[in-house]
Order: structure tokens, then C-alpha cells, then sequence
């Protein structure tokens, strides 16, 4: 079979540019690069929207480029328009017709034009013939929703694609949906879900029009590093062939693997420091992980220290610290956020310096989990009765 | 036809006209609730504007916001380098 390469319209790379230069004080050259893709691919109205609505600092407004680009690609887009009357006047196969579409699609989709391009694909997917073509054109519309970090936009339109996809698509496609679904899963901060997909995605990895496949092995990473349990760490991250395989040659991989390697091998002193690193050269720096930073950096601490906790029936803080590498009284007061929020069944007795665990507190933790489920379930109930009878749904 | 029945007649008499009554106003208040369909989508609605994220946050969120973990740990870590370099 031969691999089919999507190309990567909108390209996700400038969109993560922008994200860094957003978030770093001195983006000089951040900017020179990005602008210099916007004059390159013509992105006229990308310009604008990262100027108007963004405005994304350091970014100087020049009307002279902007009418430039705007010309250009009006002219482009006039182009493709008379070829597609041209097309339907002379009434040529649909397979032309199809294509001069989702040429037009793309093009409005390339310069940053989501409101045409959005429209301009609708359209051209009710003319595709096929399921196969459908779903492509579904999943090139959710890309533009991630190139805008527009969440509720990607979500309904990968949902469409996922309607085609179980009607009947292949296993390319099935496997490109199944990354799209799982990058838009952690940015929602569903880590659990998200973290099956993105760890299948790595034997199965073809979408380099949405991410790179390093990005996708940190992803498994941060994602594992939270949900597997402790077997899956080493069988399904640390001894990745995957991940293995690029380990050596991808520094960016290089905090997170160390972090999960702490945490599997307990080498606990080398915990922090890798945390720490994996908070600045990572979850700092991108875009989807970026609002989840502090979630994640609370989980982490929380699997770390009761995988600690857990083996002992108490342990002195002052070990304990040690055993981190910090300071007794940093370890007891993060310690304590944690027990205060019933995340760490223990308790601290001061007076004797110790970590005491309650271990035998299933009864508790059942009863706890229980009246919190149901909170959410009644929660759930009411907003459900409350749409029934706003729509009149309960007459019929 | 006894007294009693004749009373009975009567009743029911009574209880279909207010039946008759009470089901006519559920018709009007039917025909009050006919509002039109909604055509505007969750999006376009005046609480839009005000963007909630679409995963659950906990309030530790906002406590985050004041509470600095990572600079608390780099001065930690920076701490204890210096100390282990002595």
C-alpha cells in the first residue's frame, strides 16, 4: 500500500509558533518567523485575525503587506472560482469538479479564512461521492478548529467524521481519527481516554498534517504517565519499541521519560528535578497542555508520593523528604494541600515528625466516591429535565 | 330512579363539565406553549461570550492561580544543588 500523505493545510506549525510567541516575553524572532509564513503561503486573513483579534504582541501591522497578500490571494481564489463554472459549464466528470472545490477549500483554509473555508467545505462534501472522501474532508475542516484552538469547533465536525468513519471507513482513516480524537481528548483534559488513543496512535502514527510523531510520543508520555498503572509504564512507555526507537535522537522527549522512569524504577530524588523540567520545556510549551499544567503537575506529585505512601504503614517526613531531594518543610506543606483535598489517605502528626497512612480506609473512600457520583449523577438529572421541558420534548 | 341516584347524575354531571373545562384550558395552555423551534444554535446565545472551558475544573484551579508550585520548586531544587555542590 502506498501511504497517503495529507499535506498540512492549515499548517499546525505556525499555529504552534504563534502559541510560543503568545507566552514568551522576548518573541522577536518568533514573530520574524511567523510572518514570514504568512507572506510565504499568502495567509492574508491570518494576518489579520492575529493582529485584530489576538493581538499578538510584537506583531506590527504593515497595510502595504496586507493589501499585498489580500490581492494575491484574491486573485487566487478568483482563479479557482472560474474554473470550477468553467467546469460545471462544460459539464467535465464530478471528480474534476470535486477537486477544483476542495482546491478552493484548502486555499481559503491555508490563508486562515476559516469562515469561507468552513462553508466552501460543507459544500464541496455534499458533492464527494465517496465515504472515504467524506471523512478526509471532515477531519481537514476539524483541523482548521485545532490550527484556531477552537475546541467546540474541532469536536463537532471530528464528531462528523466519526459518523463516516462507522459507517464504513478504512483502517488509514479509522487510525488518522483516532490521533485527531485523542489530541482533542487531552485539550479538553481528558487524559484517561485521551491517553489509550495516543498510545495506540504510536504503532499506527500517519497524521503529519496535525502533529509531528515526536509530539505524539510525549504526548503518550505525559498522558501514561498519569493513567497506566505501574506495569503499563514500563510495557507500554518505557519499552516502547516507539518510543524507544526516537528516544535517543529526540531531546524533547528527554524530560518526561525521565520523570516516568523515576517514577517506575522509584527513584524518587530524581523526581523533581525531572518534573520540573518536563513543567518548562514541555507542558509550558504547547499548546494543547499548556492550560492543563497545573492539573498535571498535581497528579503527578499525588501518583508519586502515595506510590511511596503506600508501602509503608508510616514513614518519617524527614525520610520522605530525602527520599525527594527537598526540604522537610516544602514536602509537609504540599503534603498537606493533598490530605486536605482527600487526595492522599494519610495523615501528618507533627509532634513525632511522621506520615501515617490510613490504609484500611476503603470504607470510607467507597462512601466518599459515592455521594460524589451521585451528586453528579442528580446534577445531570436536573440539567436533563430542564432541556426536556424547554423543548417540549416531554408531549410528544 | 332514586333520590340517590338522581344526585349521583347530577355529580357526574358536574365532574364532566369541569373535566370538559379543565381540559379545554390544557388546550390553551398548549397552544400558549407553541413556541417556535429555536434557530439559532448554543453558540450564538447571549452567555456564549462568556466561554466556560469544556473540561470539569476543580477549584484547585483558582487556587493554583495563587499558588505558585513551580516557582516554590525551583527555588527548592536550586536550593539543594547548591547545598549537594558544597
Amino acid at each position: 500500500m502506498t501511504e497517503v500523505i495529507t499535506a498540512a493545510i492549515p499548517d499546525f506549525k505556525v499555529s504552534e509558533t504563534v502559541f510560543l510567541a503568545q507566552h514568551e516575553d522576548n518573541n522577536k524572532q518568533l514573530i520574524e518567523s511567523i510572518v514570514s509564513s504568512i507572506v510565504k503561503e499568502n495567509m492574508s486573513s491570518y494576518y489579520h485575525y492575529l493582529y485584530y483579534d489576538i493581538h499578538l504582541k510584537g506583531l506590527e501591522w504593515d497595510q502595504s503587506i496586507y493589501d499585498s497578500l489580500l490581492s494575491e490571494s484574491e486573485k487566487n481564489i478568483k482563479k479557482i472560482k472560474e474554473e470550477i463554472e468553467k467546469l460545471e459549464k462544460e459539464d467535465e466528470s464530478e471528480m474534476d469538479l470535486l477537486k477544483k472545490w476542495t482546491e478552493l477549500g484548502e486555499y481559503y483554509a491555508k490563508i486562515g479564512d476559516k469562515i469561507n473555508a468552513e462553508e466552501t467545505l460543507l459544500k464541496t462534501i455534499e458533492l464527494a461521492p465517496s465515504t472515504g472522501s467524506k471523512i478526509d474532508l471532515y477531519l481537514l475542516i476539524s483541523r482548521i478548529g485545532f490550527f484556531y484552538n477552537d475546541l467546540e469547533f474541532t469536536k463537532k465536525y471530528l464528531d462528523k467524521s466519526n459518523e463516516f468513519i462507522e459507517k464504513g471507513g478504512d483502517w488509514e482513516r479509522k487510525n488518522r481519527y483516532k490521533t485527531y480524537n485523542g489530541i482533542y481528548l487531552m485539550s479538553i483534559r481528558n487524559f484517561e481516554e485521551a491517553c489509550k488513543l495516543l498510545n495506540e496512535s504510536l504503532t499506527t502514527f500517519t497524521s503529519t498534517e496535525l502533529t509531528t510523531y515526536e509530539k505524539i510520543a510525549q504526548y503518550s508520555l505525559i498522558c501514561g504517565s498519569i493513567i497506566f498503572e505501574r506495569p503499563d509504564l514500563k510495557n507500554k512507555l518505557i519499552e516502547s519499541p516507539e518510543i524507544l526507537s526516537i528516544n535517543s535522537t529526540t531531546e524533547e522527549l528527554k524530560p518526561i521519560f525521565e520523570l516516568v522512569k523515576s517514577i517506575y524504577l522509584t527513584e524518587y530524588n530524581k523526581f523533581f528535578p525531572a518534573l520540573l523540567e518536563t513543567n518548562d520545556l514541555i507542558l509550558k510549551k504547547d499548546k494543547y497542555l499548556f492550560e492543563h499544567c497545573n492539573y498535571y503537575m498535581r497528579e503527578i506529585r499525588c501518583r508519586a508520593y502515595s506510590q511511596l505512601l503506600e508501602s509503608y504503614r508510616s514513614l518519617s517526613l524527614n525520610s520522605m523528604s530525602k527520599s525527594f531531594g527537598v526540604s522537610v518543610e516544602f514536602l509537609d506543606n504540599d503534603l498537606s494541600k493533598f490530605i486536605v483535598n482527600k487526595k492522599l489517605n494519610c495523615v501528618i502528626d507533627k509532634v513525632e515528625g511522621i506520615v501515617e497512612t490510613n490504609k484500611n480506609d476503603n470504607k470510607n473512600f467507597q462512601y466518599n466516591t459515592l455521594i460524589k457520583a451521585g451528586d453528579a449523577l442528580l446534577t445531570k438529572l436536573q440539567k436533563y429535565g430542564a432541556a426536556v421541558r424547554m423543548s417540549g420534548a416531554e408531549k410528544v | 330512579m332514586s333520590a340517590e341516584e338522581r344526585v349521583t347524575e347530577k355529580e357526574q354531571k358536574t365532574v364532566e363539565k369541569a373535566q370538559e373545562e379543565l381540559v379545554k384550558r390544557l388546550e390553551d395552555d398548549d397552544e400558549f406553549e407553541d413556541f417556535p423551534e429555536d434557530d439559532w444554535e448554543d453558540s450564538e446565545t447571549v452567555g456564549a461570550a462568556h466561554k466556560a472551558n469544556l473540561w470539569e475544573e476543580s477549584w484547585e484551579d483558582h487556587d493554583d492561580l495563587t499558588d505558585d508550585f513551580t516557582a516554590r520548586l525551583r527555588s527548592e531544587i536550586e536550593k539543594h544543588t547548591a547545598a549537594s555542590g558544597k
